[in-house]
């Protein structure tokens, strides 16, 4: 789904608790049959993880089912309703959190980094002083003078979150470099 | 800056290494410096370094101490400004969100883009993401370290256009085995579009030239999905173009480029350079070099021009290619052995070639063409002539083997010998359905081959294309004679040198101003023609004035001058006059000013043709390339002359050609004049593109040889008519009508009986007759008779474009297509009114 490194993907469990939600499956009636309950739970993982809402954050994966409710058959049209009750690992960025992402972009104007599903944005002010862009390089990085700290796409950095953007489906952070034991983490 | 606190320095101490800069955004606690205390009396550094924290959150205003400085206690080391004070200016904001202090500009409930606070931040500096925008200052800061990068690397800045500068993309249906054509989808799915796209040839070799002095930047009015899957196709390691890609969503006017330069380019543009087939969407700007549009797939044009503003006109011009035998390009190991068998059967072919030839030379041309330009280690002549030999060995053989069907798995064996017999038939097969592909989405496939499939004796000609399509399997190899970015690497080259020219003498000078493209551009272009004094004659309509026609344009912008009448080289005393005419540009010979110019001694009179392509090339080419003839007079004369004609037209080509090609060899002289003929198919329907582009057509050209024939058969008819009207008698008349048929018919039927063809006896005997002329026509004549054969088929409605389109060559075909076409429709009027008046 994403590339999510394995240490994230453990700090996200560890540090976001599952999450108690709720999602409606509508079916169709040709999945009436003896698979019925895991037609129910394949639809939804499919229409849930990977998902992004405003109040959870991206749900991440559903760990267990709780409960399948009883289906309600849709007047006249014979879909069914089922409400589901699942736990999931959601990853919700806050405000000052410090978290592992992955350059994707380096730019003049700043780094584009990818935490998860989560895209950040790291403008150029707000990466360490004597890190300097250096366009002519293949691919464009942000070094120091002396090259002993080169950032450039696919690197490994820890950032801290200055401040997220949550829309109804998609959540954007700007992150910053500018602290203790921020930066290349190799 | 009302609440600016100063950090103080809380000892005497040496300041180690500041971790922030101006404008830095700090939270209470984050190190502002890293520092060592020093002893006040002996000046010693302690040797334990400390970190200086920001007490409160805030923005950096200004650093006082500079690294390694030492400042004494109570010393001011930097100022902040509190945030609280909403003392950031939000310089950058990205998603409305500010990219320094983080803080969330959009409206409670607002639509991306409804700001609270309007910002400083205006510019879209990065071109894949319009949603980062920076301050004004900022911009300038950024790109004043670019444009200092660039001159320190000595680069200038290009802006690449793809669609027909660099590529040329479709959405039709074209046959998937095209060599060197990217097929792709922008979302992968079943019902999303396919795009084919074929590059420039040359395309890798001006990139990674022109990636040397310019820093390449893709501006495109394609969607941005499209144009980073050409880029990853152009640059797969991402090495020439970055993410320097500007698309249709990223500009801020759907209908002009200019509008986003300034975004990209905040300190101006004066090292930025443009490359684009179209003038209109930089507003003509002074920088652009106007490429000559790149054209591969019939019937499309720019399928991302912005709308309204598509140009279509060349729509309809068929573009020929040459199938380009990739078989016997690896054929070249067995080459020597292969000849040696084929010549022989060469020789019987030729007799049998009349009617073959056309899709044999096509070949040959194609062999012929395509050596030179794989640079092959072994001799070329023999190469050539083993493959001519084998491509018309193999045809005349099929001719020989022509029993329908059983003939094609013994067929293939001359001209491939790997290729095992039982697969004959199935080669036809694929090859009938491709070329049937081609035909169906009339893409611009070459006239011999679909004359093959709709010829009369299908058979027999399918067998024989076999031959040629035996690397159908693998891939179609057009022929693509553009080589238009070597000349366009060329120019690039010469802007380069001259702007770094300018640049050390204004470095030397120690003027801070930059040179600026805009006017280097110009000034390179201006110096191409410089010293020709040009009259035209011919070229500029009489009802508008000379000053507003292209030629004039173009002309004083290659820096020529033009006069109104021609200037003698000597003036009465003898002396040599500076104004002298050296040019006379003429649409067409017999005007009065190309007789005063004959006169003049030294006075090259050129072809209009000769303007467009020193404007193409940015050079002065040679003149005798363009020769002005008497056949481009103003009267329509017959096509014996046609040849010549276009030959001369078109020496620069096989001029050019004949330099890289050593291949000159006694055999292959016949097959040489074939493949001329080819060569001057091709050449001339360039020739026509370039017509038509510059609207410089002898207006007897626009009518085909068709609308000729009914023009003259409406005369005809309207005198017929008349005659009818006269007291003749009906059974005088029907003598009358009864001779002429039937001494018509005893005519046809000589015909008929020597030509062994069952149907279509009358196109035959057309392609004959041009054939034994064995003028350039012979093509031509094949080629309506392709036509023709098409009109049988009822296929007439697509081949009209085609038709018209080739309206030049057939008004300029020979003569006896006229009179052989002007009997037929005689004997059709005489049957149809002899039929009338029996009823």
């Amino acid at each position: 789904m994403y590339a999510f490194p394995y240490e994230i993907l453990n700090k996200v469990s560890s540090s976001n608790p599952k999450v108690s939600l709720e999602h409606e499956i509508l079916l169709h009636p040709r999945y009436f049959g003896p698979n019925l309950l895991n037609t129910v739970k394949q639809k939804l993982f499919t229409e849930v993880e990977g998902t992004c809402t405003g109040k959870y954050g991206f749900v991440i994966a559903v760990t267990s089912i709780d409960n399948i409710g009883a289906g309600l058959i849709q007047p006249s049209r014979g879909f069914v309703i089922y409400p589901v009750k699942y736990r999931a690992i959601v990853f919700r960025p806050f405000k000052g959190e410090v978290l592992d992402a992955v350059v994707i972009q380096v730019n003049k104007v700043g780094l584009f980094t990818e935490i998860g599903p989560l895209n950040c944005f790291i403008s150029r002010h707000s990466i360490p002083a004597d890190m300097e862009f250096d366009p002519s390089s293949n691919p464009p990085c942000y070094k120091t003078k002396d090259e002993e700290i080169v950032i450039q796409e696919e690197d490994e950095i820890r950032l801290k979150i200055v401040g997220t953007r949550v829309d109804a489906k998609d959540i954007f952070a700007i992150g910053t470099l500018m602290d203790d034991y921020l930066g290349l983490s190799s | 800056m009302a609440a600016a606190i100063a950090i103080q320095a809380p000892s005497k101490l040496k300041v180690l290494k500041w971790k922030v800069r101006r404008e830095s955004h700090v939270f209470k606690g984050t190190v502002l410096a890293l520092y060592c205390d020093i002893d006040g009396e002996r000046g010693d550094t302690a040797s334990e370094t400390k970190k200086l924290k920001a007490s409160r959150a805030g923005i950096v205003a200004d650093i006082s101490v500079k690294e390694g400085d030492v400042a004494n206690q109570g010393d001011v080391l930097l100022r902040m400004c509190s945030q609280n004070d909403n003392q950031c200016s939000h310089p950058t904001i990205m998603k409305d969100m500010c990219a320094e202090c983080g803080m969330d500009l959009r409206e409670t409930l607002g639509l991306p883009g409804d700001r609270k606070t309007t910002g400083t931040a205006t510019v879209a500096m990065v071109h894949s993401i319009p949603e980062l925008i920076v301050s004004q200052e900022q911009a300038i800061e950024i790109g004043k370290e670019d444009e200092n990068r660039l001159l320190k690397h000595r680069k200038l800045v290009l802006l690449v256009d793809l669609d027909q500068t660099l590529i040329h993309t479709t959405n039709d249906n074209i046959p998937p085995n095209l060599k060197g054509v990217k097929h792709f989808q922008l979302w992968h799915g079943k019902g999303y579009m396919w795009y084919h796209t074929r590059f420039r040839p040359f395309t890798q070799r001006f990139i990674e030239a022109v990636s040397k002095m310019y820093e390449l930047h893709i501006c495109t009015f394609g969607v941005r999905m499209y144009a980073h899957i050409i880029a990853r196709l152009l640059d797969p390691d991402e090495k020439y173009f970055s993410h320097r890609i500007l698309s249709r969503d990223e500009c801020f006017d759907a209908m002009s480029k200019t509008a986003n330069l300034k975004a990209l380019f905040p300190c101006g543009d004066k090292t930025v350079c443009i490359i684009d087939d179209r003038e209109d969407v930089w507003n003509f700007a002074p920088n652009l070099v106007h490429v000559k549009p790149y054209r591969f797939f019939q019937g499309t044009a720019d399928i991302n021009a912005p709308p309204g503003l598509t140009k279509r006109e060349h729509d309809g011009e068929p573009i020929t290619h040459k199938v380009v035998d990739s078989q016997s390009k690896t054929k070249d190991s067995n080459s020597e052995t292969v000849s040696t068998n084929v010549d022989g059967l060469a020789k019987t072919a030729d007799r049998e070639k009349e009617i073959s030839s056309s899709q044999a030379a096509t070949e040959k041309d194609g062999g012929e063409t395509e050596v030179p330009l794989e640079k092959e280690k072994k001799p070329l002549s023999a190469i050539a002539s083993a493959e001519v030999g084998g491509e018309a060995g193999a045809s005349g053989l099929a001719k020989e083997l022509s029993e329908p069907g059983t003939a094609g798995g013994e067929v293939t064996v001359p001209g491939s010998q790997e290729s095992p017999p039982d697969q004959g038939d199935q080669t036809s097969s694929s090859v009938e359905k491709e070329v049937g592909d081609s035909e169906k989405h009339g893409g611009s496939e070459d006239p011999g081959k679909v004359k093959e499939l709709s010829g009369g004796h299908g058979e027999q000609t399918a067998d024989t294309k076999k031959d040629g399509g035996d690397a159908s399997p693998e891939e179609i190899d057009w022929d693509d004679p553009d080589d238009y970015l070597l000349h366009l690497e060329e120019i690039l080259t010469r802007i380069h040198t001259v702007f770094y020219d300018m640049y050390e003498q204004s470095q030397s000078k120690s003027t801070a101003d930059l040179p600026d493209l805009k006017s280097i551009i110009p000034y390179v272009r201006k110096k191409v023609l410089k010293g020709a004094n040009i009259v035209f004659s011919g070229m500029v309509p009489l009802n508008s004035p000379l000053e507003k026609s292209r030629a004039y344009v173009v002309a004083s912008a290659l820096g020529a001058s033009i006069q109104t009448e021609v200037v003698p080289a000597k003036t009465a005393k003898g002396e040599k006059d500076p104004n002298a005419t050296t040019h006379l540009v003429a649409a067409k010979a017999g005007t009065g000013k190309h007789k005063s110019a004959m006169k003049v001694k030294g006075l090259h009179i050129v072809h209009g043709d000769w303007l467009w392509a020193c404007s193409e090339r940015w050079e002065w080419v040679e003149e005798s390339l363009f020769p002005l003839k008497n056949e481009d007079s103003v009267s329509k004369n017959g096509g014996s002359s046609d040849e010549k004609d276009l030959s001369a037209r078109n020496s620069k080509r096989k001029i050019r050609k004949r330099e890289e090609n050593t291949l000159e060899d006694n055999d292959s002289e016949e097959k040489e004049s074939e493949a001329k003929r080819q060569k001057i198919e091709t050449d001339d329907s360039e020739l026509e593109s370039q017509l038509d582009q510059t609207g410089n057509v002898n207006p007897i050209y626009s009518f085909s040889d068709d609308d000729l024939l009914t023009m003259d058969k409406e005369v005809n008819d309207f005198l017929e008519g008349e005659d009818e009207s006269s007291d003749e008698t009906d059974d005088e008349r029907d003598n009358r009508f009864r001779k002429k048929v039937l001494g018509e018919e005893s005519d046809s039927d000589s015909d008929s009986l020597s030509g062994d063809f069952p149907r279509g006896w009358k196109l035959r005997r057309k392609s004959f007759q041009s054939f034994e002329s064995k003028e350039t026509s012979g093509l031509k004549g094949d080629n309506s008779d392709a036509e023709d054969d098409e009109e049988t088929e009822n296929e007439l409605e697509r081949y009209q474009k085609n038709i018209d389109a080739f309206s030049p060559d057939e008004s300029s075909g020979s003569a006896s297509d006229d009179s052989i076409g002007s009997v037929d429709d005689e004997i059709a009027d005489a049957v149809e009114k002899e039929f009338l008046s029996g009823l």
